[in-house]
């Protein structure tokens, strides 16, 4: 090793989510590197503190506390590198906390060009408030189509963070796509220069110089390259990379004491949406395998997916357990929340508790009533996040069916009402309602929300990471068997039989409809062996074929979940409520 | 140390409000004058809204031919109903034309776009509180200082409103009947336990309340506050059973006193509290300044945010300093409340806020 840097043992990583902040303590213990102390303090990012940094220090003092290891000065700055008396070789930095880019798409067909734009814009932390087409209007956000004045109003009213014009394939319609231009010029023109957003074209190529001409100096045009360059052809790559740039430099850069936090950081701060996705990937690479991360977060909400070696990615700023509670039910009837509960719930109860989240965004629920509706909250969010990589992927080795998901050879879950939940039952029941994973595939929790922060702590220690992530990272719940097919309550749908390490053997008939948690305690493996009937397929792509698999422990064991996909709702409320209380039970809840 | 929400309630502290222009403009007030809260302390121009006239679309003519029509130039002033652009015939009388939406100036032509900037409007900014003019920003507007009641509320919106407070429930825990809002409650602000029926607010539209304060509202009734004409302010949250003691007895010692609401409420980013203001004379008793942020100790005054005690208030008896499992199962950091009502209860410190 070279004598001109000194190694990095010790690591300070810094979490700044939107309603908690965490800090981090990795150093060598036993010649490998662990996780040594985690602390978490209220986020301070609004008034009346206006300072993320408040609560990085709060959550940091509170390590020296617990270490008795001074980690900040008298001036209260971060000790680093470290020395005899204190501090850290390094410091890294993710972010969160920051608001949404507020985007305006301006395109012309909603299901070819601005489809595309918003997939490539999911991929940051980003919400789409309005729509200006030619077509019909996109769900989810304020449209108009044709009225020019309509559409100059609402571009003034919604003043978003930057406008986004798509539309054309290169080389192909021009008219409609400069009329956008002329229309977004136009409200570009019409507000105060302060107030002016950033155009980002992304729409035929050829276009670029009359669209730059339109905009004129005024406002701020930045052109990427065609996010729809054919018509069965997309390039989300460029459109993202603009979009997430916008983020950084206009959001996540003007956060509050972000510069304090920023000159502490040996790396650049990254994303945390982005550092998740990262350590998906990372760890679908190590082992060759699908991953599949989930991330129910106080504000936002994350997919990240590695299927077949690609990286997909869904961040839905408009979807979260706090600020953005009441917000789930501008896309979904509050009797998508109540099908997920055992007992009734009076819907304005619902609505209430919504609201009320909305406006005390910090509280947890204090009865067992309203944790479940948290619960059936989350199913929700993290369905529609999910929703929105499903037409993604591509039909494949993995995706063997097209309208479920893809195979996954483990499932992460992240966020608090994962991780914080009483009873790991729930937060596995919670994942497999929501996600519905086919065929066999590891579950485990980001119990220590440390998924995110490795990425950015390989950034200055690969090896720490990579160790970390094998020992500290994740909280192993189970294997999950989930069997393709539908069948009469109560008929057959697979045998399987299980052989432990110890060669104990125990075979099981598993009817249809029902969940079967098997014990198979965290570190142990056993074989097992799925015959499923004609009518289930187990993830080998054909019904009735068997197959033997070696499957890992975890705290809840095996969970064969035999309730068939896609997992059928009873439209009959009463007897949904049942089935719920059912599986509730059944997961040891 | 764990640094809570805070909300004031209090019968009397010290108040200073700045009152600002969105734009740069003329403070009409100087330092140390005394203002009422409907007199107007700073005044500014707003820009007028553009509009924008489709002269293709309007006459029916293809885009690049749409220029030959236009009778007006740039820079031009035009009446409302002023014809901008005609085809065939005589200024449009005779056959198609397109004429102006608004009072105005042509700001700009753009193909067969016409921009028309409306005339200006005047915002006159109210000083919202009857108080001494305490510091005066040039150009931006004022601080108005007071001395009075403050009740900081849970949520709210319909803007800024101010009228004599009116109870109109004798017990905190009281819905506000549709039968109680009647003519006497006009010019005034209505105060009620919660607000459970959508009568009740066509009543008070009906009877042209200045405002209303209620403890609890049902969320169902939330699309129906939009079309009002006056602000609605919650002071301890959705589906809440009524008001706290606290806040019902500082309302109603100060029944029959001019208050002054603000109802707007931001969670996030510049986040906005809900309020209601009381002044009162000065000398009914020595002022308490308003501190600044406090942790959580023994000895608090504290208001649960959360069922199975939403609304309720108590004393912060103890702060384990172990996380506890509350009734949920969720393990959390908690204090131990005595509750007004004598119970002795286990909260998660989440679900707290201060009250002073």
């Amino acid at each position: 090793m070279s004598q001109d840097f000194a190694p990095v043992e010790s690591i300070l990583a810094l979490d700044c989510g939107s309603t908690t902040t965490q800090a981090l303590l990795i150093d060598q213990v036993g010649g490998e590197y662990r996780l040594v102390v985690r602390t978490e303090a209220p986020s301070t990012v609004e008034p009346p503190w206006n300072n993320v940094a408040i609560s990085v220090r709060q959550a940091v003092t509170e390590i020296s506390e617990i270490t008795g290891w001074p980690l900040l000065n008298e001036r209260g700055q971060i000790i680093s590198p470290q020395r005899h008396l204190g501090g850290v070789d390094a410091v890294v930095v993710i972010a969160s906390a920051s608001s949404p880019l507020r985007l305006v798409l301006a395109g012309v067909m909603s299901d070819i060009s601005l489809l595309s734009a918003r997939h490539a814009l999911s991929t940051t932390y980003a919400v789409v408030e309005g729509v200006i087409s030619l077509d019909r209007l996109i769900d989810g956000a304020r449209g108009i189509n044709g009225d020019i004045q309509g559409q100059i109003d609402l571009i003034q009213q919604l003043k978003p963070d930057a406008i986004v014009i798509v539309g054309g394939v290169d080389g192909g319609a021009s008219r409609a796509v400069l009329q956008a231009a002329e229309t977004v010029a136009i409200a570009s023109f019409t507000m105060l220069s302060s107030e002016r957003p950033p155009i980002v074209y992304a729409g035929n190529a050829q276009l670029r110089a009359q669209v730059a001409e339109i905009v004129g100096p005024e406002a701020e045009l930045r052109a990427v390259d065609n996010v729809r360059p054919g018509l069965h052809l997309e390039n989300l790559g460029p459109l993202q990379a603009e979009a997430e740039e916008l983020f950084r430099k206009r959001k996540m850069e003007r956060l509050p004491g972000f510069a304090t936090l920023s000159s502490w950081s040996s790396v650049s701060v990254l994303p945390a949406a982005r550092a998740f996705a990262y350590s998906v990937q990372y760890l679908a690479r190590l082992d060759g395998i699908n991953v599949l991360g989930v991330d129910a977060g106080g504000a936002t909400a994350t997919v990240a997916a590695m299927v077949d070696d690609r990286l997909d990615l869904s961040v839905r700023s408009d979807l979260g357990l706090s600020y953005n509670a009441i917000r789930l039910l501008d896309q979904v009837p509050v009797e998508s929340i109540s099908r997920w509960l055992p007992t009734q719930a009076d819907p304005a109860q619902i609505r209430n508790l919504l609201h009320n989240k909305t406006i005390r965004y910090r509280t947890v629920p204090q009865t067992p009533e309203e944790l479940l509706v948290e619960q059936a909250v989350t199913r929700e969010v993290l369905r529609l996040t999910l929703g929105d990589l499903m037409p993604h992927w591509p039909k494949g080795a993995s995706r063997l069916y097209p309208d479920l998901l893809p195979k996954f050879h483990l499932i992460v879950g992240g966020g608090g009402a994962l991780t914080n939940t009483p009873n790991y039952g729930q937060a596995a029941l919670m994942l497999l309602d929501a996600l519905q994973p086919i065929g066999v595939a590891g579950l485990a929790l980001d119990k220590v929300r440390l998924m995110a922060p490795l990425s950015a702590v390989a950034a200055v220690n690969p090896a720490a990471a990579a160790q970390l992530m094998e020992r500290d990272a994740l909280l192993n719940l189970g294997t999950v068997v989930a069997p393709i097919g539908m069948a009469r309550e109560g008929e057959l749908a697979l045998t399987f039989k299980l052989e432990y390490e110890d060669g104990r053997q125990m075979e099981v008939e598993v009817p249809y409809g029902t969940l079967e948690v098997i014990p198979l305690p965290a570190g142990q493996t056993a074989n097992l062996t799925l015959r499923p009937t004609r009518r289930f397929d187990v993830g080998l792509g054909t019904k009735g074929q068997a197959g033997t698999t070696k499957v890992e422990g975890g705290i809840l064991g095996i969970i064969i979940d035999a309730r068939g996909r896609p997992l059928p709702i009873s439209p009959d409320p009463e007897e949904q409520r049942n089935r719920m209380q059912r599986w509730l039970w059944d997961m040891g809840s | 140390m764990y640094y809570p929400m805070e909300s004031r309630i209090t019968a009397l502290t010290a108040i200073r409000r700045e009152r600002l222009l969105p734009v740069p403009g003329q403070v009409l007030v100087d330092l140390g004058e005394m203002v009422g809260s409907a007199d107007v302390v700073a005044r500014c121009q707003l820009a007028g809204e553009v509009r924008v006239v489709d002269v293709s679309r309007s006459l029916g003519v293809p885009r690049d031919r749409a220029a030959r029509y236009i009778r007006r130039a740039a820079g031009e002033g035009v009446h409302a109903n002023d014809v901008l652009a005609a085809r065939g015939g005589l200024f449009g009388r005779l056959g198609k034309s397109c004429r102006s939406p608004v009072d105005g100036l042509i700001s700009e032509i753009r193909g067969s776009l016409i921009l028309i900037e409306s005339a200006p409007t005047t915002l006159e900014l109210r000083a919202h509180l009857k108080g001494q003019i305490s510091n005066v920003m040039p150009n931006r507007g004022v601080v108005v200082s007071a001395v009075g009641a403050v009740i900081q509320g849970f949520w709210g919106s319909g803007g800024e409103a101010e009228g004599v407070l009116k109870m109109l429930v004798d017990s905190p825990q009281k819905s506000l009947r549709a039968q109680s809002v009647d003519v006497s409650c006009h010019g005034t602000v209505v105060v009620g336990g919660h607000l459970l029926e959508g009568q009740v607010l066509e009543q008070a539209a009906e009877a042209r309340v200045r405002g209303m304060i209620v403890g609890g509202m049902n969320a169902d009734l939330y699309p129906l506050l939009k079309s009002l004409p006056f602000p609605v302010l919650v002071t301890e949250g959705f589906g809440a059973p009524g008001l706290s003691k606290q806040v019902f007895s500082v309302l109603q010692s100060n029944a029959g006193r001019e208050a002054m609401m603000s109802a707007d409420t931001e969670t996030r980013w510049g986040a906005k509290r809900p309020e209601v203001l009381i002044p009162l004379r000065a000398d009914e008793e020595t002022p308490r300044e308003e501190t600044g942020i406090q942790p959580l100790k023994v000895g608090d005054q504290v208001r649960a945010l959360r069922a199975p005690h939403l609304g309720e208030m108590g004393t912060v008896a103890d702060l384990p300093a172990m996380p506890r499992s509350v009734e949920s199962g969720v393990r959390s950091a908690v204090a131990v409340v005595d509750l007004e009502r004598g119970e002795q209860v286990l909260i998660p410190l989440a679900n707290l806020e201060m009250i002073h």
